[in-house]
């Protein structure tokens, strides 16, 4: 008897139209999702990965803090007061990349420290002047190099690492300027578990004029902007996997309406439609997961192209391997099987196959 | 195989009403013999053979294969597979695959089927030169010797034939009737045609006619 495989081997026509359709689907849907993902990663890199390092807590008392809360500041040593931090925003609107200004010019290096950040080129920024430090991928997201200005700092060095950030110095009547408006305090302990020890602490500041923004609660606040992306987005890929689906399922039913004289004499000679039926779904789940592997591929194939030659130019993130945009995908091939296979099936359970062989 | 038919009545409903196509017909068809059915059309010469086939269910009386009744679709199916073979007005060949592959058709994984018995019959049938041909490139006789050849390869025990020859030049009927029987002559052969001029001789027939057997002979 005839594997799931021949009829595919052997109508390669009818099998390459329905191969492409659910190929270019998968690879639409899959591909969509992970440039979108990239803006999320992009956006994570930017503003959340940092805060795995340190913490922010921003007053707007003008650093006057009630008794309580200096208590609180003052038991920790790790608390320490850096301003000013203000943020250079990056090509894409949703993602900016922090710049972090120490209110004393010595406070830099112990910053550079606690988040060992090794400048691979340039120089560090010299004390009473408007100089930055960069990160590589900020750097070409900005589209600019070393002695370049971004808006009133020069760019004296770069980094590469995990944070994605800029440190700067500033002139120094500019830097009390802005000290007198924002006070803001960079919390960076020498070791992660002393961090959240002390997110814990200073979570229970009781002030509606003091902010603070740990790891958790940036990540919160991005996955909050991007869960209305993440839903359109989701809703999207329903409606294309429903069409494609849809369009699939007609071409699957017409394809085995026109077997019917084969699966009658299948049965005739022996085969009863359990076995038939076993075969179109074992046929349909083989086209299936082959359109759905290839299009896979060719999507990731495509993220690694646009990674190499678009975004690693532009110092955007891109995961290559992303398991939501492959599990997403998966929604096809599923709905393509069900939508196929269940209506084939259930027309021939009501049919006579015998009734055809005999042409009554 | 010794089929023994006891008071088969067989009835279709055709609209509201019930049309009845045969009423207590007995008949006991013994192993290796040769048995065809005739009759004007219409008569239920068909209606029989699909009966004795088990491709078809029946209203009344029994139907014992070596004395045992078949009760169970499951029972039937293994019957058609292990013991009895097809050959249609039609061919019904699968168009996607070659003469060699739809002969294939009646192996499962567990049992294939040997290249060399696959070449043996198509020679008994004069077409060992068309073995990877497709079946459009194939004339209605090739066609037919190819469905026999996929009825005999696993050497069934009753073969069954509802008009073989009917869509056939008289010539080319002749030939497919005479190989039907050289080629597999200890198997049962059961056909229904109304061309009685492509017989023998030595075959017993089953007149039917007005829901009984009229004559036997």
């Amino acid at each position: 008897m005839n594997s799931c495989f021949t009829y595919f081997k052997k109508n390669k026509k009818k099998t390459s139209i329905m191969f492409a359709i659910i190929i270019l689907a998968v690879f639409s849907i899959s591909f969509i999702y992970s440039l979108i993902l990239s803006v999320y990663d992009t956006s994570k890199s930017a503003n959340v990965a940092p805060f795995d390092k340190f913490s922010i807590l921003i007053s707007e008392n003008d650093t006057v803090f009630d008794d309580d809360t200096q208590k609180i500041i003052d038991s920790d040593s790790s608390v320490r007061a850096f301003t000013t931090v203000t943020d250079i925003k990056t090509i894409f609107g949703t993602t900016s990349s922090y710049v972090i200004f120490p209110a004393e010019y010595d406070d830099i290096n112990i910053l550079v420290n606690r988040l060992g950040i090794k400048v691979s080129e340039g120089r560090m920024p010299d004390k009473n002047t408007d100089e930055i430090i960069m990160h590589t991928n900020v750097m070409k997201n900005k589209k600019k190099k070393i002695g370049d200005k971004i808006s009133d700092y020069t760019i004296v060095g770069a980094f590469e690492g995990d944070i994605e950030l800029s440190l700067g110095t500033m002139e120094s009547a500019k830097l009390k300027e802005y000290s007198s408006s924002v006070s803001t305090y960079i919390i960076s302990p020498s070791s992660r578990d002393e961090l959240s020890s002390i997110n814990s602490t200073l979570s229970k500041i009781n002030d509606k004029k003091i902010e603070l923004h740990t790891y958790d609660k940036q990540l919160k606040s991005l996955n909050d902007e991007f869960s209305s992306i993440k839903s359109v987005l989701f809703i999207i890929v329903l409606l294309v996997a429903v069409c494609i689906v849809i369009a699939v399922a007609a071409l699957v039913f017409i394809m085995y309406s026109g077997r019917y004289e084969e699966f009658a004499i299948i049965n005739a000679l022996g085969y009863n439609k359990s076995f038939i039926k076993t075969l179109i779904f074992k046929e349909m789940l083989f086209a299936a997961s082959i359109s759905w592997f290839l299009g896979v591929t060719i999507s990731w194939l495509s993220s690694v192209l646009v990674n190499k030659f678009i975004y690693s130019a532009m110092g955007q993130s891109m995961k290559i391997f992303n398991v939501n945009s492959l599990l997403i995908s998966i929604v096809l091939p599923v709905m393509v099987i069900f939508f196929s296979v269940y209506p084939t099936n259930h027309k021939l359970s009501k049919t006579d196959l015998i009734s055809i062989i005999e042409r009554r | 195989m010794n089929i023994s038919v006891k008071n088969l009545c067989l009835s279709y409903k055709d609209g509201l009403k019930e049309r009845v196509i045969l009423e207590n017909t007995n008949v006991d068809i013994p192993e290796g013999s040769c048995n065809i059915i005739v009759g004007p059309s219409g008569c239920g010469k068909s209606s029989f053979l699909y009966v004795l086939s088990t491709l078809r269910n029946y209203n009344g009386g029994k139907i014992l294969y070596d004395d045992v009744e078949l009760n169970s679709g499951k029972l039937k199916t293994q019957m058609r597979y292990k013991n009895f073979g097809f050959i249609f007005q039609q061919h019904y060949l699968i168009p996607y695959l070659t003469v060699e592959e739809n002969i294939r058709m009646s192996q499962n994984k567990k049992e294939k089927i040997s290249k060399r018995s696959i070449d043996e019959i198509l020679e008994k049938l004069n077409i060992a030169h068309l073995a990877n041909s497709m079946p459009y490139k194939l004339s209605g006789g090739e066609k037919q010797r190819v469905a026999i050849a996929r009825a005999l390869i696993k050497k069934p025990e009753v073969i069954f034939a509802d008009e073989p020859t009917a869509s056939l030049d008289k010539d080319t009927a002749i030939d497919i009737y005479n190989m039907l029987r050289k080629v597999n002559e200890k198997s049962t052969l059961i056909m229904a045609t109304h061309d009685t001029s492509i017989l023998i001789g030595d075959e017993r027939k089953m007149v039917f006619d007005n829901k009984h057997i009229l004559a036997d002979m």
